[in-house]
């Protein structure tokens, strides 16, 4: 079932020319894990922040469930769809497990005490990003890597249909990379649209379904990894030469050298 | 774990062994005599207790010091008249409690609440742990408004009124100019306010310059110095009704405040809407803020380190947080309004016993800031 689409979607900061994202046309659907890869500055953020109803389209349309994202009351669009930002900044030291209950916020409303059901959300999400030793740590004193594992668990203690996170795995270390790839597959398999955006074309063929390639302010490129992530593609986005090989269901990329 | 071991003795000072100790204590006392894992929830309710106790002690201290000192008795004699439940009089003791101090006192109480309430609501509004009340210019304007209402030969009613009107017109004016500015959000109402600010502190001097040097300047000056003197139960009629329901307003929006502070893009994502909720909060806190100044004058660093205080106590959530920062904002004031009439025997302004004991209980709160904690 389509959860969030756009139609001719386009984006262009107040008082200037040229267009940051033009038309994008997009259906996404639950059980669908999205990759969205891009140049730095290719627009992939906006992207994310437009389909989230963060920033208004300057043409076209969001359309959640089928129904304009404008429409829908704030709580409810959080019920739907829960966003991951590039990064946290830690401006006051709320304890972990405080940072996670807030993801209860649009189900418990916000002068609503959690329910034992959002306890229970709120301690599987911890558990599932192996943070119950941290709970009761300020986040002021945790490294970026585990703040950011802070936000995820939040984003899924908020139990959405569709989660959109914003370069997930910048600033966790490798193993938690793997690990939130891994996660990230299993909430698809549950039934959740997951959409993210990503510099690591090797993890997007290996767990994505399908793979988007925003160039220039529009989509190059829409579908299975296998389609998408190629040499000759990645070759050209990235302006690398590059050459792939496939091994065991996964494809790496080496740069191609003209040594001799 | 490494961070743990990083953060352990060597770099938290006495402050921090001090919070230690009586969080270990705390936690002794409650797991006594509570089922395990109820401590969690007994922190926060046991600080609220010992600072309502506090604020209590506070009080008393207040009505039994000053130029005129009455021992306990003879203030819970007044009160037991006043209820009652003894039939003789203490005619001199009743007059100093019941016209000179107690209106004060509750003036301060009502004060200190609603700058601290303020304070704390403008820090998680702005996302600034080093922000105070006076961020979007309501001193400058109120002042202003006060200077004018002064040159221009008003009553004590209408200075009231002038500072309450100019602190409301300097945020009005940053909050406009902050529209006009590209980009919105957080930093274009800090410039915004910035330069409201800039304008009505030009316009103070303006005001200043023009003053009659022999009387008006100087009751410019005296007022800016701030002082809870004039509180009678006159000035208290109007005001205390609209402070009490805007401080209290400011502590049941606490849960707001912990989503607000996330950030914008955080917040929206959690279904708040920022662009009703943020005004929203700042035009409450602003109009605590202006009804403080135009009863007592500038009172400074209340809005900022109480808060601090509050956290360090109970921690950053804002439900745990807000109900101590109004307890320890009240009694904090009252004391330093009693130190204000009772330490010389004219008057210090108790602007200035609040900003010298604020600065120097700031540097004890600023060894334990980290990451933009307190």
């Amino acid at each position: 079932m389509t959860l969030l689409s756009c139609r001719n979607l386009g984006f262009r900061q107040p008082r200037q020319a040229g267009f940051v994202l033009e038309d994008i046309d997009l259906s996404l659907r639950e059980g669908e894990l999205v990759g969205l890869l891009g140049l730095n500055g290719a627009g992939k953020s906006t992207l994310l922040r437009l389909l989230m109803g963060f920033l208004a389209p300057s043409t076209g349309e969001v359309f959640l469930q089928g129904r304009s994202l404008g429409a829908w009351p704030a709580s409810a669009i959080a019920r739907h769809l829960a966003y991951v930002p590039q990064s946290h900044v830690a401006t006051f030291p709320y304890t972990v497990r405080r940072m996670v209950e807030l993801g209860r916020v649009p189900h418990s409303g916000l002068m609503g005490r959690l329910s034992s059901q959002d306890g229970r959300a709120v301690a599987a999400a911890l558990e599932r990003m192996g943070l119950e030793r941290f709970a009761d740590r300020p986040v002021t004193e945790l490294s970026g890597g585990e703040r950011q594992r802070v936000v995820l668990a939040r984003a899924i203690a908020q139990d959405a249909r569709g989660l959109l996170l914003d370069e997930p795995m910048a600033g966790l270390d490798y193993g938690y990379q793997l690990r939130l790839m891994a996660l990230l597959a299993e909430l698809a398999r549950e039934g959740r649209l997951v959409m993210l955006t990503s510099h690591r074309p090797e993890e997007l063929y290996a767990r994505a379904s399908r793979v988007l390639v925003l160039d220039h302010g529009r989509i190059e490129a829409d579908g299975p990894p296998q389609d998408v992530v190629t040499a000759q593609r990645m070759s050209a986005l990235y302006g690398v030469p590059l050459m792939q090989m496939d091994h065991a269901g996964n494809r790496f990329f080496h740069q191609e050298r003209n040594e001799k | 774990m490494g961070v743990d071991q990083g953060l352990t003795s060597s770099r938290k000072g006495f402050w921090w062994r001090g919070k230690a100790w009586l969080m270990v204590f705390l936690r002794q006392v409650s797991s006594a005599v509570l089922p395990r894992g109820f401590a969690i929830f007994v922190r926060p309710a046991l600080i609220r207790s010992l600072a309502l106790a506090g604020v209590v002690l506070s009080v008393l201290c207040a009505l039994c010091l000053g130029r005129y000192p009455l021992s306990p008795l003879r203030v819970l004699g007044v009160f037991g008249h006043l209820l009652h439940l003894s039939a003789g009089v203490d005619p001199l003791a009743q007059v100093v409690v019941m016209q000179a101090r107690l209106p004060r006192i509750l003036a301060a109480l009502l004060v200190g609440s609603a700058l601290s309430c303020g304070g704390a609501t403008y820090q998680a509004v702005f996302r600034n742990p080093l922000v105070s009340p006076d961020l979007l210019g309501v001193l400058s304007g109120a002042a202003f408004g006060a200077a004018l209402a002064i040159v221009s030969g008003g009553s004590a009613f209408v200075v009231q009124m002038g500072a309450f009107g100019g602190g409301l017109l300097a945020v009005g004016c940053g909050l406009l100019i902050s529209r006009t500015l590209p980009g919105g959000g957080v930093l274009a109402l800090l410039l915004g306010g910035l330069i409201g600010n800039a304008i009505f502190t030009a316009l103070l001097s303006l005001v200043k310059y023009l003053a009659d040097p022999m009387d008006q300047l100087p009751a410019i000056v005296d007022w800016l110095l701030g002082s809870l003197a004039p509180s009678g139960w006159h000035e208290l009629a109007w005001v205390s009704g609209p402070l009490i329901v805007l401080t209290m307003a400011l502590v049941l929006c606490a849960p707001v405040l912990d989503v607000l502070s996330l950030g914008d893009d955080e917040a929206r994502s959690l279904g708040v809407s920022v662009r009703v909720m943020r005004p929203a909060l700042i035009v409450l806190a602003t109009l605590a803020c202006a009804m403080t100044i135009s009863m007592a004058g500038i009172i400074g660093w209340i809005g900022l380190l109480v808060p601090h205080v509050a956290r360090l106590l109970v921690g950053a959530e804002h439900r745990n947080m807000m109900p101590v920062t109004a307890l320890l904002g009240a009694g904090g004031l009252v004391l330093a309004d009693t130190c204000a009439r009772s330490l010389t025997t004219g008057e210090v302004p108790l602007g200035i016993v609040t900003q010298l004991f604020g600065a120097l209980a700031f540097v004890l709160v600023l060894r334990r800031l980290r990451g933009g904690m307190a």
